[in-house]
């Protein structure tokens, strides 16, 4: 159930309108009931893991909140990480793992590929995963108290605004929503509706408009120029964003609609000095789960500078591994590491005192578009290809220039939200707007839904992951 | 009830100011649909009024665009008794899902015709079992026929589609963007000389550029034609253009065959629609529409005909006296068709000098009765 079909409105009308008329302990087992629901539209088998890694982590917290033995938490807590981390690496590495040590026993004329097998990724499984791992972890550290009340902590870990493609929400800012009566106010309906629809606008007119310029350059069978590789690049550089940062702001949406306050995920990634502020501006959600629950634990800013770089270095590659189980998503993450650490080396020396942020933005944002190079790209041998293309054939052509037309006209609207999301420092800025703004920035963004919205219902980049 | 909500002076105003603006924008474009409708939409338009303000027919006749280019009335009338009333009920694309609603719509309207002529290449039964549920003329039709169609299909998001095509821009969003597109292109053809510049440039698939090129100068032509149909006789010109296609399919052509494998759903509602037909006493003829050679040699060269004969066959022993002829991969020379499927004007009289025949024999055995 895309967020972006009709079928996914007509269930949210139904769970919003009853959820309306209900007390609040009625309330979250209805949420509860429609988050398995909208979970079992992709695979109802696949349930059974969610409700797996629920049953653990619930009793894991509750076994570490009753227990003041250090031993007796301890072993809960690594129960709960070995548990869900055992899951996700069967369904999302394990398949890697093989065909790596496929390549690796060549040599010795050995094969790995009868273990190969047909895995299919469970819809969200990063997502959740983390998040229900997080709140065992939290509770360990006494940031928060054990949740009694299973059906609550079941909501926590499947709420389906953000179950399958984040925000990957923290247990002390989720949960006490969750638990305590929620109030909806007109105003928050107003914020989510401007959320929802905004995050549909950039699904459907922008990011899978940009999407017929990407693929077909893209495909492992394709032979592009340097010149289409450079175009399909940045459109994908836009595509990303919006298609990304849309699930984040139809999630965020619509769970403002039923009393919820979800984190921003993107904050105006595209204005960062330099990359290190990018990744505290991109995927806000992972990147600080990854400072919190690795890069601190790794011994964060804390011991000398290589032990620090390290450290950062660890954390972007296992934020390139998280997107998936692919080499080209390794030297994604690698790429980024080493960038964060010139980025930190280069801050020390040279801090930021003022001045303009468009030259290290610019810098940022196409360092970036080089990296994703290997995020959309399906193989390494084919990223390298793309490379090879751009530097040995080019072919330049001032008529190849043209899907940029597209891709500035795409770029305009988001670059225009988000000058206007820095200066007011909110991304519902336009409730305070005047009326007849407003009214005229719905219609536009209505019609511009109806009229230039692509209808074939393309999934989201990062249901993938 | 837990929640409460505040009043906020600002906020209705914008959310009504902009639903208002919709509103106007909608009852706009319904009150000129006529300008964005597609043909296959006009179409069907036409023939439901038709049906709906006309007279009972004697024979009604169901099936595709090749039923509508083969089997024309009045030239079927002629070997027909005389007075005799012909109805050509067939619509682009329509397959005997199609067919079983439109009959229903039919028979709730008026008295059972005494014979029905149900006309459908052995290809219907092989398309995309979705076809008719994509059908671009679906909000024509009425809630409970979609929902059967969306019953059918297993696909309930069908009927939200329709639902959301009761909004006329969405109904008529290609329309809205090709006119909007020939507007400007009208105004300043230069754009459009740039434009296509552009497409040549950037697009790597000819066909892609074809599309863009049809959607402007096809869509100009379009509209002045339905301006001057609209005016004349409600659009049914079109369907005398499709019954008498002109031009000739090239010798050239060679087809490639899919595999016979009846559509399940497309087989249902065939069953379906004999079976009403049976409890309602309205005799049924199935006919079989000609095939150009080239496509009859793909058929046989991978031994398709004993699979169409079959189902056929197995329709026949189930339904019996319904089968015009044993004969369903009915070839003719290219000559005869202007296109891979619809006969010209040579092909629908060679067609109506055999088919003729086998439908004055079933009337007159209906008659009879």
């Amino acid at each position: 159930m895309l967020f972006t079909s009709l079928l996914f409105v007509a269930f949210f009308a139904v769970v919003f309108g009853i959820h309306a008329l209900l007390p609040h302990r009625a309330r979250n087992l209805l949420l509860l009931l429609a988050s398995y629901l909208f979970y079992a539209t992709w695979n109802p088998r696949f349930l059974a893991l969610i409700w797996l890694s629920t049953a653990v982590d619930y009793v894991a917290g509750r076994i570490i909140g009753a227990s003041d033995r250090a031993s007796t938490r301890r072993s809960a807590l690594l129960v709960s990480v070995v548990v869900n981390l055992s899951i996700l690496a069967f369904f999302k590495y394990y398949n890697f793992f093989i065909d790596s040590l496929d390549l690796m026993l060549v040599p010795f004329g050995a094969t790995a590929a009868s273990l190969h097998l047909d895995l299919v990724l469970p819809l969200g499984i990063s997502f959740y995963t983390f998040q229900t791992m997080s709140y065992t972890i939290d509770v360990y550290r006494g940031r928060m108290r054990p949740v009694r009340d299973l059906p609550d902590f079941a909501l926590f870990v499947c709420f389906f605004p953000q179950l399958v493609a984040g925000p990957i929400e923290r247990a002390p800012h989720l949960m006490p929503q969750i638990q305590s009566p929620r109030r909806i106010t007109a105003r928050h309906l107003h914020e989510g509706l401007a959320l929802a629809g905004w995050g549909v606008f950039k699904k459907v007119v922008i990011a899978d408009n940009l999407s017929r310029i990407v693929d077909p350059v893209y495909a492992l069978d394709a032979d592009p120029t340097g010149l289409q590789v450079v175009v399909a690049t940045y459109a994908f550089l836009f595509q990303v964003y919006t298609d990304f940062s849309s699930y984040s702001d139809i999630a965020r949406g619509t769970a403002r609609m039923l009393g919820f306050d979800l984190m921003l995920n993107f904050d105006t990634p595209y204005f960062a000095r330099d990359m290190g502020e990018f990744w505290r501006r991109w995927h806000i959600s992972l990147s600080t789960w990854l400072r919190d629950y690795l890069y601190i634990p790794l011994g964060g800013n804390r011991g000398g500078e290589i032990r620090i770089a390290f450290n950062l270095f660890m954390t972007l590659l296992l934020a390139g591994l998280w997107h998936g189980s692919n080499g080209t998503f390794l030297v994604f993450g690698a790429y980024h590491g080493i960038l964060v650490v010139i980025a930190r080396l280069y801050r020390q020396r040279w801090p930021v005192r003022g001045g303009p942020i468009w030259p290290g933005a610019l810098l940022s944002m196409h360092l970036f578009a080089v990296g994703l190079v290997f995020f959309r790209g399906q193989t390494v041998a084919q990223c390298l290809s793309l490379f090879g293309a751009v530097f040995t054939d080019f072919q330049w052509d001032p008529a190849g220039l043209q899907p940029m037309v597209v891709v500035l006209l795409a770029m305009l609207p988001i670059l225009v939200f988000d000058l206007s999301h820095r200066r007011f420092g909110s991304d519902t800025f336009v409730l305070s707007w005047p009326a007849p703004l407003r009214a005229a920035a719905y219609f536009a963004v209505f019609y511009a839904i109806v009229l230039l919205g692509r209808s074939d219902g393309l999934e989201f980049v990062y249901f993938q992951f | 009830m837990s929640s409460s909500t505040s009043s906020s002076r600002r906020v209705p105003k914008a959310l009504l100011a902009a639903l208002l603006a919709v509103a106007c924008v909608e009852v706009f474009t319904a009150r000129t649909a006529s300008l964005w409708m597609n043909s296959d939409a006009l179409f069907l338009r036409t023939k439901l009024q038709e049906v709906e303000s006309g007279p009972p027919v004697d024979i009604l006749i169901l099936g595709d665009s090749q039923a509508v280019a083969a089997l024309h009335p009045d030239k079927l009338a002629a070997g027909l008794p005389e007075n005799t009333r012909i109805y050509n009920f067939g619509l682009p694309a329509v397959g005997p899902t199609g067919a079983e609603i439109f009959l229903k719509r039919y028979l709730e309207r008026h008295p059972p015709p005494k014979l029905i002529v149900v006309a459908n290449t052995a290809r219907i039964f092989i398309e995309d079992p979705r076809l008719f549920a994509n059908y671009t003329v679906r909000h024509l039709l009425n809630f409970d026929e979609v929902l059967l169609a969306a019953q059918r299909d297993g696909d309930f998001d069908y009927v939200l589609q329709w639902l959301a095509t009761r909004l006329p821009t969405l109904r008529h969003r290609d329309a809205i963007r090709t006119g909007l597109a020939s507007l400007v292109f009208d105004a300043l053809p230069e754009l459009h000389a740039r434009a296509w510049g552009w497409l040549r440039g950037s697009l790597r698939k000819r066909k892609d550029f074809e599309g863009f090129l049809w959607e402007y100068t096809g869509r100009k032509e379009r509209n002045e034609r339905y301006a001057r149909d609209l005016a004349l006789n409600r659009g049914w010109r079109y369907w005398v253009e499709v019954a008498h296609p002109i031009g000739v399919l090239p010798d050239e052509i060679r087809f490639v065959a899919n595999p016979f494998h009846p559509e399940p759903r497309e087989v249902d509602a065939l069953e379906s629609l004999l079976v009403t037909c049976h409890e309602r006493g309205i005799p049924v003829l199935l006919v079989p529409l000609p095939f150009p050679r080239a496509h009859a040699d793909a058929i046989h060269a991978q031994g398709g005909e004993n699979r169409v004969e079959r189902f056929w066959s197995d329709i026949g022993r189930r339904h019996p006296g319904t089968l015009a002829t044993e004969n369903w991969i009915l070839e003719m020379p290219h000559r005869s068709f202007s296109d891979q499927s619809h006969v010209n004007a040579r092909g629908l009289a060679e067609y109506t000098a055999f088919i003729t025949p086998l439908i004055a024999n079933a009337y007159a055995e209906a008659l009879a009765r």
